[in-house]
């Protein structure tokens, strides 16, 4: 009986994941790479693993726009990239597409990723985003949000005492009274720190943050908790990327966003290609769909993306959610290969001396 | 000590499991309570050890109240000795241990535990298994630890529910040597609840048979097997015969019955009886070819249906034609003679040999052979 | 003497023939996919873009090297007994409320206890931070200043957290133990003249040391293989722990899975140890506590109010009640600022949640299916599996039973992974086997999470059950499944439903596996929850949570309303018969005498 009725429901089961079967087996036949014309009828399809608020909202849009059937697996940047990871002696992804370009460097020094490809519509890059693409144009930027910036909470804290630069936070009025993320865990927590080193020197941010650990810095696991603690009044302001605190900000909470002068650490999410994706022309269709005015306007709806969508855009004659402040910002450029290649160590260093 | 129960009741969900029961246990005899599952035996037990609360009339032993409508005695202050019908020894303890427990419980010192442990298991004799665990032994050592725990804080009353029904059937029958002996030498009240009349004929002073939660009756084992006043008693107490006959006339002791043509003379007189019936023990009945009448027996003819034999006799199913009711009636009779079966033979009833038991409601239920 | 050989070693084979079935489901969901995992300690570049045999020690020398990584094992370890202590002495006393309470008590501890047992992790943990965090609900409703918790948000903190949320594993092993022990045990020692307190400690109390034990370890694995808990509720004080590394060697970049292997393989040893530890203790202590015959009477006037019902009553409060009704007061509130005013009330997020597109219900279908399939073949395996390691008792079989008990501390996220190197592995290829990224592998991977936990709790119920009764049933030409279906599954048929809900729940809530396996475009209620969350969209995640969890409650619900009336039925026919024995019984006394 039980057995009869979980075949019953196997079936079911693989009757909604019609069309799976299809990727395996271009993912089993990746050694030969066939073209995958397999499902979908005409166009075939795109398997997209992307950590994007958006992302199901540019899928949808990509697949009316073109008819190649998307198959997105979306999770947390952590798990996209520990899933990349574990498939990639036989990968089953097309493109991969989340915050930070120095994670999206390490796969890429690895071999993982398709390089010195370059999208016809890349003329649409600003200046800004020109800059964010790496030399040997392994991914792609679709948009750029601050590591870091800092959010005060307007209830317990008047206009004239926000702060203006980061060592503002080491004075004695903040005693106790900010917080940041932990880099282990939150993943736009370490462009910040590793910006931080990039800005300062090594032994100037060690310095910074053993000092801000002196002020009674208390270190949250990721951008929500730490959000929480602020609009709590637990801290009076907190370090975390932008477009968290846009979105709340958006929502009517008492949030004022500061982008300290010395500049704040780029954050792009990034768009890769695999070097052997099983579909490779409609992988490289994508990123051309992301990079035009059209899969600009996806992104850029938060009802499309929610927080995700506060971003910067970095695509000429694309303006940026009205909640974001649009000009004055010091974008400060992370050198992502340099990052990678550090991550162990800084996150040692800040595991031991500062979240400890 | 002595035990007196007075209109004992206990009701389970509705059900009356006790009804009023009237008992008295002598010091230092050996009570037997006898009954079938479910006639409440195991809750009179239960209601002697305080595990359960009674729901009217009292117990009292040695003068002091142990259980009453609305108060119970606690069982730890009663000073009582259970045996278990599973032997209930505690496996995580040694024989030593559980010996020691109840001595330990009572605060006596060390030395005195040894001896006194010592003592009891030479009583059962086990004392070579001081170190030993309960799963290392065997059933019958088992049952002999049992009895030492219980009997080792020296209880004044030793209550035993079933304790040979977990044995096999050759061991049973000795440990019931042993337990007689253990329990005779340490001279103490017992009530031993058993459904094997043949535990309760071969072993107590006193019986007590109870049915339905109510006293079918109390005696000595040869007052009632000899003597049984029912017939829910003279079957549980063994095999029996019991007929309905006609009454021809009845004196103070003696009856004269009409059956299968034959007159009969009986003890008893159907005059305070519900519905009066005659029992006949298979061993007072003889077989025969020939149908020789007289004085001191009637031969009734009749034909065996099915035998068995029992190593020292044999015993038969006969059928009785019973000219005057037509249907005929199977007895039970034992011979030390072989007959093959479709025998036509002839039924001796000895003069004397039936007794009038009270039939009763009870009588359909159990009657011999439906 | 040959001949006697020869069968003796015909009958060697046929044990492990016969221990085949369960050797190859132990193989297909477990051991493979964790080897794959563990052979990259020594073979770091198995899995590499290029695949390659060269072996290495590196990664566990690096592993050993970090003194961190001592330092977290012992966190964990020491973390791990503490909670699993406290988690023994809360559960204890729960059993013993419930076991010896009053019908309506009892259901009311057990329902909580169960609600306990199901509710996802992440939810207490979300729930205890919201009521106990400056500003929090507590801190609204008391007027606490900011700090007024410090000390929750500690190794204290985490040890009260986990003690009550481990309460469960020790209270389904003990009440179990408490229903089958013979009350003979307890009445003896009374009729000594042992007082309660005494006996409880002197022959209660060891009498159930297997069933202790059992639930102990349980907890102390779930304890030394946490990782949420810690994280969300000593984020500040950030206590080193092993499952952290682990977790910090997945998620930093570049993600090193070489060195979560040897990590997970401390783990593994360690329980390993711990279970082993714990069996060569309990050798010779092993003993049936269920009388031969069952004795319905012996129940009778034990059904009373004791200050353990009322103290299990409070426990279940801290438990359930307190993280709980934190979470349901956060998704009824309009945004995390809001103070717990009546206007700040809404339903707006349930709505919201509900609406989500066609894809969260869609995702909500998904899973129910893959509930559905894993829980009736976690029920069916399970019972399968722990009836031939009780019942078919061979070194294979052993083994078996020994390796599934130690991978209930591997971490969700190591097991999931190993799925992939497993079941993507480039081997396949030519075989066409690559099942990774196909809904059977990730009906596969729930399965293997859920069959250790099936086991153990089937283990513990079979380990009370007379062999007679089998051998009773084989005796009459009864085929093994017929035997494991006509005797032993009505048994053991609560711990079956049990099981069948523990998993229906587990795959609700399940993340590692649901994230990390899920066919690309289909994703699975969990990952949609965790979306959720990800966008920091709290009050609509613990909207969907709750509404996850009120599905689960309601199918609770009605699957033990079905095992009630399976099981009176079953009562009822067992009192007709004895019934029945009374008349049959009159009738054996008749036999002759001697």
């Amino acid at each position: 009986m039980a057995g009869s009725l979980a075949c019953l429901c196997i079936g079911a089961v693989a009757g909604c994941g019609t069309g799976n079967n299809a990727s395996s087996a271009n993912a089993a036949g990746t050694g030969s790479k066939p073209a995958s014309t397999a499902t979908g009828g005409n166009k075939g399809q795109l398997v997209l693993y992307s950590a994007q608020g958006y992302d199901a909202a540019v899928a949808k849009a990509f697949q009316a726009a073109t008819g190649i059937q998307v198959k997105l697996v979306n999770n947390s940047t952590g798990t996209i990239v520990a899933k990349m990871e574990a498939e990639k002696s036989n990968p089953h992804w097309d493109v991969a597409w989340f915050d930070g370009a120095s994670t999206m460097q390490a796969l890429d020094n690895q071999g993982m990723l398709l390089q010195n490809w370059t999208p016809d519509d890349v003329s649409n890059y600003d200046t800004l985003g020109q800059s964010l693409i790496p030399a040997d144009k392994s991914y792609y930027p679709g948009g750029v949000t601050a590591a870091a910036a800092i959010g005060v909470n307007t209830k317990l804290v008047p206009a004239a005492d926000y702060p203006t630069h980061w060592s503002d936070l080491l004075k004695p009025y903040w005693k106790n009274a900010i917080a940041m993320n932990d880099p282990a865990i939150s993943g736009p927590t370490f462009p910040f720190v590793a910006g931080m080193m990039q800005l300062k020197g090594t032994n100037g941010a060690e310095q910074y943050f053993t000092n801000l650990k002196k002020n009674g810095l208390h270190v949250f696991p990721t951008n929500g908790v730490t959000l929480k603690a602020l609009l709590k009044g637990q801290v009076k302001a907190i370090m975390i990327q932008d477009s968290a605190m846009i979105s709340a900000k958006a929502k009517g909470e008492p949030i004022q966003i500061v982008y300290p002068s010395g500049g704040v650490f780029t954050l792009p999410d990034v768009l890769s290609i695999d070097k052997n994706a099983p579909d490779m022309a409609n992988a490289k269709k994508f990123i051309e769909f992301v990079l035009s005015p059209a899969g600009q306007k996806v992104m850029l709806n938060p009802k499309n993306g929610g927080g995700d969508s506060y971003f910067n855009p970095v695509i000429q004659g694309e303006t940026p959610n009205p909640a974001r402040q649009q000009s004055g910002i010091n974008w400060v450029r992370v050198n992502d290969i340099k990052a990678a290649n550090n991550e162990a160590s800084i996150q040692q260093w800040f595991h031991d001396n500062i979240t400890q | 000590m002595e035990i007196e129960l007075k209109d004992v009741c206990k009701e389970f969900n509705g059900k009356k499991v006790l009804q009023g029961i009237d008992l008295s246990i002598p010091k230092g005899q050996f009570t037997a309570l006898l009954g079938p599952s479910g006639c409440g035996k195991t809750t009179l037990l239960n209601a002697l050890a305080g595990f359960l609360d009674i729901d009217g009339g009292e117990i009292v032993v040695g003068g002091q109240t142990w259980s009453d409508e609305g108060v119970t005695l606690a069982p730890e202050k009663r000073n009582v000795g259970m045996v278990f019908q599973d032997f209930a020894l505690w496996p995580h303890l040694t024989v030593y241990e559980n010996v020691a427990f109840g001595l330990k419980v009572k605060r006596r010192r060390a030395p005195e535990i040894a001896v006194r442990v010592q003592e009891v298991l030479a009583t059962v004799q086990m004392e070579g298994y001081v170190n030993a665990y309960p799963h290392q032994l065997s059933g019958g050592q088992k049952q002999r630890i049992a009895i030492a725990r219980a009997l080792a804080p020296n209880p004044s009353v030793l209550l035993m529910d079933e304790p040979l029904s977990s044995l096999d059937a050759k061991l049973r029958e000795q440990m019931r040597w042993d337990l007689l002996s253990i329990i005779k030498s340490a001279k103490i009240t017992t009530v031993y609840v058993t459904h094997d009349q043949m535990e309760a004929l071969s072993m107590a002073d006193q019986i007590v048979l109870l049915h339905d939660g109510i006293v079918e009756q109390v005696g000595t084992p040869q007052e009632l097997f000899d003597n049984p006043q029912t017939v829910f008693a003279a079957h549980f107490m063994g095999a029996a015969n019991v007929i309905e006959a006609e009454f021809r006339e009845s004196a103070e002791n003696f009856s004269m019955i009409q059956w299968s043509g034959a007159t009969l003379r009986v003890h008893g007189s159907p005059a305070h009886m519900q519905q009066p019936m005659v029992l006949f023990r298979p061993s007072s009945l003889r077989l025969s070819y020939e149908a020789t009448p007289s004085s001191l027996h009637s031969s009734l003819p009749c034909i065996i249906q099915a035998r068995a034999y029992h190593g020292f006799t044999w015993q038969y199913r006969v059928q009785v034609k019973d000219a005057t009711r037509q249907l005929p009636q199977t007895v039970e009779v034992w011979s030390a003679d072989e007959f093959a079966i479709g025998t036509q033979l002839f039924l001796h009833v000895p003069a004397e040999s039936g007794r009038l038991v009270e039939g009763g409601e009870t009588a359909k239920l159990t009657h011999l052979g439906g | 003497m040959t001949i006697s050989h020869s069968k003796h070693s015909v009958r060697h084979i046929r044990d492990w023939l016969g221990a085949a079935p369960s050797l190859l489901l132990f193989f297909i969901l477990i051991l493979y996919p964790l080897l794959t995992l563990l052979a990259q300690t020594v073979l770091p570049n198995l899995f590499g873009v290029h695949m390659s045999l060269i072996p290495s020690l590196s990664p566990l020398r690096q592993v050993f090297a970090n003194p961190l990584n001592l330092e977290a094992v012992l966190n964990s370890l020491v973390l791990g007994l503490v909670s699993a202590i406290f988690a023994t002495a809360l559960g204890t006393v729960c059993a013993f409320g419930a076991v010896r309470a009053h019908r309506g008590w009892r259901l009311t501890i057990d329902t909580g206890v169960w609600i306990v047992f199901f509710a996802p992790s992440y939810v207490i943990a979300q729930g205890w931070v919201s009521l106990m965090q400056d500003g929090g609900i507590a801190a609204e409703l008391f007027h606490l200043p900011n700090g007024w918790s410090h000390w929750f948000f500690s190794r204290v903190g985490l040890v009260i957290v986990m003690s009550l949320r481990y309460i469960p594993f020790v209270y389904f092993a003990m009440s179990q133990s408490i229903r089958n022990i013979g009350k003979e045990f307890e009445q003896a020692g009374r009729l000594l003249g042992a007082k309660r307190t005494y006996l409880f400690r002197k022959i209660t109390l060891p009498l159930m040391t297997p069933a202790l034990l059992a639930g102990a370890s349980i907890a102390f694995a779930e304890g030394f293989g946490d990782f949420g808990f810690a994280a969300a509720i000593t984020p500040q004080t950030h206590i080193p722990l092993i499952t952290y590394q682990i977790y910090a060697s997945l998620n930093e970049a570049p993600v090193d899975y070489p060195s979560a292997a040897g990590l997970s393989l401390i783990l593994i040893v360690v329980m390993a140890i711990a279970f082993w530890l714990q069996m060569r203790w309990m050798r010779g202590r092993s003993y049936s506590t269920i009388s031969t015959h069952s004795r319905a009477a012996a129940t009778h006037g034990s059904h009373r109010f004791t200050s353990a019902t009322a103290v299990s009553l409070v426990i279940l409060f801290f438990a359930l009640i307190l993280p709980l009704g934190s979470t349901v007061l956060e998704s009824l509130l309009k945004d995390s600022a809001s103070s717990l005013a009546f206007h700040n009330f809404t339903l707006h997020h349930y709505h919201q949640a509900l609406e989500l597109s066609s894809g969260g219900l869609g995702s909500l279908r998904r899973t129910m299916i893959y509930a559905a399939i894993s829980a009736s073949l976690t029920m069916v395996f399970g019972l399968y599996l722990a009836f031939t390691m009780i019942f078919k008792k061979t070194v294979a079989t052993r083994l078996v039973n020994n390796i599934m008990i130690a991978t209930i501390a591997v971490p969700g996220i190591v097991l999931a992974a190993g799925f992939i190197f497993a079941y993507n592995a480039v081997w396949l290829i030519p075989l066409h086997l690559v099942i990774y990224g196909t809904p059977i592998c990730l009906g596969m991977a729930y399965l293997a999470g859920s069959l250790p936990y099936a086991i153990r709790l089937q283990l513990g119920a079979m380990n009370q059950m007379s062999p007679n009764l089998l051998t009773a049933a084989a005796s009459l030409g009864a085929k093994q499944w017929t035997v494991l279906r006509r005797v032993v599954l009505p048994l053991v048929r609560a711990t079956a439903v049990a099981t069948f809900f523990m998993t229906l729940t587990g795959t609700m809530f399940e993340l590692p596996a649901s994230s990390l396996l899920y066919p690309a475009g289909y994703p699975p209620f969990p990952e949609t929850i965790q979306k959720t969350f990800n966008a920091f969209e709290y009050a609509r995640g613990s909207a969907l949570t709750v509404i996850g969890m009120v599905i689960v409650f309601v199918l609770y619900g009605l699957g033990r309303l079905l095992e009630s009336r399976l099981v009176g039925g079953e009562l009822q026919t067992a009192s007709r018969r004895r019934r029945q024995k009374a008349p049959s019984e009159v009738k054996a006394v008749t036999s002759p005498t001697p």
